[in-house]
C-alpha cells in the first residue's frame, strides 16, 4: 500500500480512491465557484492572474495570512464573498471573516472606497446589526471581521418552518429598529433580502452586509464585468427607483426590500404583478395589508419615510389584536390555519347528505311499519323485522348523530377564523375541555335510553301504538342529542358559522 | 464509466426556473411515465456505487451486499413503488439512503423469500468493478452513513472529472486533461506551465489559458452535476457544503 499523499493545499489527507488522484476537498472547494458563463471562450481576455487567486481559500492558507485567527470552518457563500467561522487566539472569542471575492479587486481606487465604507459600517453599533471588529486588506485579500451569529439566515429559516404571522409580527419591528439606526446614521443597506437577516440562538434578528453592496456594484460598474451576476444582487428585493436608477436612491429603497420581505414572510410568496394582499393568503389581520402595501409603493415618495414609522404602525396593530382574541390556548392554529376544504368529513355538504340519508330512512321505516299495520303478506315475522328495522335505525341514527353533534361542538368550540379543517378538530380534541363531560355526558345516556325505550315499546306495544312508538323512537334520540346540545353551547347562533367558505 | 449523451445536452444556464432531473421526477405528474422512469433509472445508474458500498459496510457480506443493491433497484424501478406521495422534498441523495435503509428493514424479507432469480434489472450494476473499487477505499472504520454520503462526493467528482475528460478528448485534447488536472486544485507555478507547454507544443501562456477554461468548465460540470440531485438551484451550495462535510475526517 501506498503511503497516502498529503494535499499541498488543504493539507487534508488525499485517499486511495481519490478521483484521478486529486484531492477531493479542494475539488469540492473549487467546483463551489461562482456561476461562470456558457461560454468560456469570452473569458480568454480576461488576466490570466485571476486564477492565482482562486475563489477558494484553504483554510491552512488562511491561517498564514491572519495568524491571530483560528480558522475553524466555511460557514457560507453570497454574491460578496466567502464567510468564515473562526476564533480569535487572543481574545479566544468566535468571530465571522468575511473574504470579499478577489472578482472585485480591481483597481487601487478599490482600497480608498472599501475603507470608506467598511468605516461607515463599523461606525454601525446596535443590537439587530452585525458589528463590524475589524476590516482591512492582507495578501490581497480584503477582509471584514465580524460578529458571529450562532444562526441561520432567514431564507434558510423560512425554507425550515412556515413561519406564522405573530413571528413574523415580531421580525419585523426588529428589522426597522435597525434599519432606522443605520440610517440615522447615513448608511443605507440597499440590499436588504432575507439571505442578509442572520437570526441567533435567542430569536434576535441580525442584520449583515450593510453597504457592503454599494461598494460591490461600484465595483462591478467600474470593472464593466457582466460576469458575476450574484454581485449584482437580487433584484426582487430591489426598490423600483434601484432599479431602473432614474432618481438618486435614499434609505426609502431600503423600505420597500423590507416591504418585500415582510410580505414573503407572511405569505411564502414574493409580490410582483398583480399580487393579493397578504390578509387574503395568510390568516391575519387586514389592517396589515395597508402597512405593507405602503411600503412597496412604486414612488419613494408614497411610501413610508421612516422605518419607525413602520414598527409604530405594526406595534399599533399587534397591541389591538392582543386584546380583542380570546385567551384561546390554539390561537397559534388560527395562524397557521391549513387546508383547503377538501377535508369532506367536516364539510356540510356531508352534513346534508348524511341528514337527507337519516331521513330517508326514518321515512322507509314509518312507510314500512304502516305497511305493516295494512297486512301486506311479505311481513313474515313481525318481532323479527321489527329487531331488525330497530337495530338498523339506531345504528343509522347514532352515527348520524355522531357526526352532525361532532361537527356541531367543533364549529362552536373553534376559534372564530379559521376555517375548518380535519387538522383543526383534532387539535381541538387535545385540548381538555369541560363541555366534553357534558357531551359525553348526555349524548351517550340519550342514545342508549332512546334505544331501550324503543326496544321495549316494540316488544310490547300493540300495533297502532307501534307506528307511534318507532317514529317517536327514530325522532327521540336525536331530539334528546339536540336538547343536550343547546344546553351545554347555547343555540349556535348564524355569526358562529363561517361565512367566508365558500367550497363547502 | 458510461458517459450518457443527455448528460452533455443538460448542462444548465442560470435560469432560475431550469428544473432539475431530480425536480423533474418528483413533480412528475405521472409518476410512473416512462420519462419519470428513464430519469430515475439514469440517476440510479449514475449513484448505484455509494448505495452497493454502504450495503457492504452494514452486512459486511460481498454476496448479500449484491442482492440488497440488485434487489432495491428493482424494488424501486420496476415495482414502481416510487410514486409515494409522502416523499420528503430534499435532495436524491437522502431519499436514495433512506429508501434504501426502508428496503432493507422491510421489504428485502419479503422480495427474498420469494426466491428471484436473476431479475434483470432497468440499469446495469457493474458488481466486480464495484467490489474492487470498494477493496481499494481507506480501511478505517467509519459510520456506513457517512461512508454514503463520502462515496457520493467521489462518485459524483468522478463523473465529473470523467466527463472534462471524454469533452478534452473529444476535441483530441486529451494529453491536455493529463497534464493540467493538476491545476484544478492546486495553483500552477511558472515552471509547471513551461513543461507542460512543451509537452504539449503550445506556449506557456496558451497553457495557462487552458488551464483557466478548464476550471471554469471543471466547475460548470461540477455544478450541474450537483443540481441532478437537488430540488432546484438554490439548494445547489448547501448540497455542496453537505458534501465538503462528508469529506471530513
Amino acid at each position: 500500500m501506498n503511503e497516502p499523499s498529503v494535499c499541498s493545499q488543504c493539507r487534508s489527507t488525499v485517499p486511495q480512491d481519490a478521483p484521478n488522484g486529486l484531492c477531493p476537498r479542494c475539488l469540492v472547494l473549487v467546483g463551489l465557484g461562482p456561476q461562470a458563463p456558457e461560454d468560456s471562450a469570452n473569458q480568454a481576455t480576461v488576466d490570466i492572474d485571476t486564477t492565482a487567486n482562486t475563489e477558494f481559500h484553504s483554510l491552512q492558507n488562511l491561517e498564514s495570512v491572519f495568524p491571530n485567527l483560528e480558522f475553524i470552518e466555511l460557514l457560507g457563500r453570497g454574491g460578496m464573498g466567502v464567510v468564515y467561522k473562526a476564533k480569535q487566539k487572543e481574545l479566544g472569542r468566535i468571530v465571522a471573516v468575511k473574504i470579499l471575492s478577489p472578482e472585485v479587486r480591481g483597481k487601487p481606487a478599490f482600497t480608498d472606497r472599501f475603507e470608506r465604507e467598511a468605516k461607515a459600517m463599523a461606525k454601525l453599533n446596535h443590537p439587530n446589526i452585525v458589528t463590524i471588529h475589524e476590516f482591512g486588506k492582507r495578501d490581497s485579500l480584503y477582509y471584514l471581521l465580524m460578529e458571529f451569529v450562532d444562526g441561520p439566515n432567514l431564507r434558510q429559516f423560512m425554507q425550515r418552518e412556515r413561519l406564522s404571522p405573530t413571528e413574523a409580527l415580531k421580525i419585523v419591528p426588529q428589522i426597522c429598529d435597525a434599519l432606522q439606526y443605520a440610517h440615522n446614521t447615513g448608511v443605507i443597506h440597499r440590499d436588504i433580502k432575507p439571505e442578509n437577516m442572520l437570526i441567533d440562538s435567542r430569536g434576535n434578528i441580525k442584520i449583515a452586509d450593510f453597504g457592503l453592496s454599494k461598494l460591490m456594484r461600484q465595483e462591478e460598474i467600474d470593472l464593466s464585468l457582466t460576469g458575476d451576476h450574484q454581485v449584482m444582487g437580487t433584484p426582487l428585493y430591489m426598490a423600483p427607483e434601484q432599479m431602473h436608477q432614474t432618481k438618486s436612491v435614499d434609505h426609502r429603497a431600503d423600505l420597500y426590500s423590507l416591504g418585500v420581505v415582510f410580505y414573503e414572510l407572511l405569505t411564502g410568496e414574493m409580490p410582483v404583478g398583480r399580487f393579493d394582499p397578504p390578509s387574503q393568503k395568510s390568516g391575519i389581520d387586514s389592517r396589515l395589508d395597508e402597512i405593507i402595501l405602503k411600503t412597496l409603493e412604486g414612488q419613494p415618495e408614497r411610501r413610508y419615510q421612516n422605518a419607525s414609522e413602520i414598527k409604530t404602525d405594526i406595534e399599533l396593530i399587534s397591541a389591538s389584536t392582543a386584546n380583542a382574541s380570546t385567551a384561546n390556548a390554539n390561537k397559534e392554529h388560527n395562524d397557521q390555519a391549513v387546508t383547503k376544504a377538501t377535508d369532506a368529513l367536516f364539510s356540510r355538504r356531508l352534513t346534508w347528505i348524511l341528514a337527507a340519508m337519516w331521513m330517508i330512512w326514518a321515512t322507509l321505516i314509518i312507510l314500512g311499519q304502516a305497511a305493516y299495520l295494512m297486512k301486506f303478506e311479505w311481513y313474515f315475522d313481525k318481532q323479527d323485522f321489527l329487531y331488525k328495522m330497530l337495530a338498523w335505525g339506531m345504528g343509522i341514527t347514532t352515527t348520524w348523530l355522531a357526526f352532525f353533534f361532532l361537527q356541531w361542538w367543533y364549529v362552536l368550540a373553534k376559534p372564530k377564523n379559521e376555517p375548518r379543517s380535519l387538522q383543526g378538530f383534532f387539535t381541538l380534541c387535545q385540548t381538555p375541555d369541560p363541555r366534553h363531560l357534558r357531551m359525553w355526558g348526555f349524548i351517550i345516556p340519550g342514545v342508549i335510553g332512546a334505544s331501550a325505550i324503543g326496544l321495549s315499546a316494540s316488544y310490547w306495544g300493540n300495533d297502532i301504538v307501534q307506528t307511534v312508538t318507532m317514529s317517536l323512537i327514530f325522532l327521540a334520540a336525536p331530539i334528546l342529542a339536540a336538547m343536550a346540545c343547546v344546553w351545554t353551547y347555547g343555540f349556535p347562533s348564524p355569526s358562529d358559522h363561517d361565512s367566508h367558505s365558500s367550497s363547502d | 464509466m458510461n458517459i450518457h449523451e443527455s448528460d452533455k445536452a443538460s448542462v444548465p444556464n442560470e435560469n432560475r426556473f431550469q428544473t432539475t432531473q431530480w425536480s423533474m421526477i418528483l413533480h412528475a405528474a405521472d409518476p410512473d411515465s416512462s420519462e419519470s422512469q428513464a430519469a430515475l433509472a439514469t440517476l440510479c445508474e449514475a449513484y448505484w456505487f455509494p448505495l452497493y458500498a454502504y450495503a457492504r459496510r452494514r452486512t459486511d457480506n460481498e454476496h448479500m451486499a449484491q442482492d440488497l443493491t440488485q434487489g432495491f433497484f428493482v424494488y424501486l424501478l420496476e415495482k414502481q413503488s416510487f410514486s409515494k406521495p409522502s416523499l420528503e422534498r430534499g435532495r436524491f441523495r437522502s431519499f436514495l439512503l433512506t429508501a434504501f435503509k426502508n428496503f432493507m428493514a422491510n421489504e428485502w424479507n419479503k422480495a427474498n423469500s420469494k426466491k428471484r432469480g436473476g431479475d434483470q434489472t432497468l440499469i446495469s450494476l457493474d458488481f466486480d468493478d464495484g467490489e474492487t473499487r470498494f477493496q481499494i477505499q481507506p480501511a478505517i472504520s467509519m459510520n456506513p452513513d457517512k461512508a454514503f454520503d463520502r462515496q457520493w462526493v467521489l462518485t459524483a467528482l468522478d463523473r465529473v472529472l470523467n466527463q472534462l475528460r471524454q469533452e478534452l478528448s473529444d476535441r483530441g485534447q486529451s494529453n491536455a486533461f493529463e497534464e493540467l488536472k493538476s491545476t484544478l486544485t492546486e495553483q500552477g507555478s511558472d515552471s509547471l506551465y513551461v513543461s507542460v507547454a512543451q509537452k504539449l507544443d503550445i506556449t506557456p501562456n496558451a497553457a495557462k489559458q487552458t488551464a483557466y477554461r478548464l476550471r471554469l468548465r471543471y466547475q460548470q460540470l461540477f455544478r450541474s452535476e450537483i443540481s441532478r440531485t437537488v430540488e432546484d438551484q438554490s439548494e445547489i451550495d448547501p448540497e455542496i457544503h453537505r458534501l465538503l462535510d462528508a469529506l471530513s475526517e
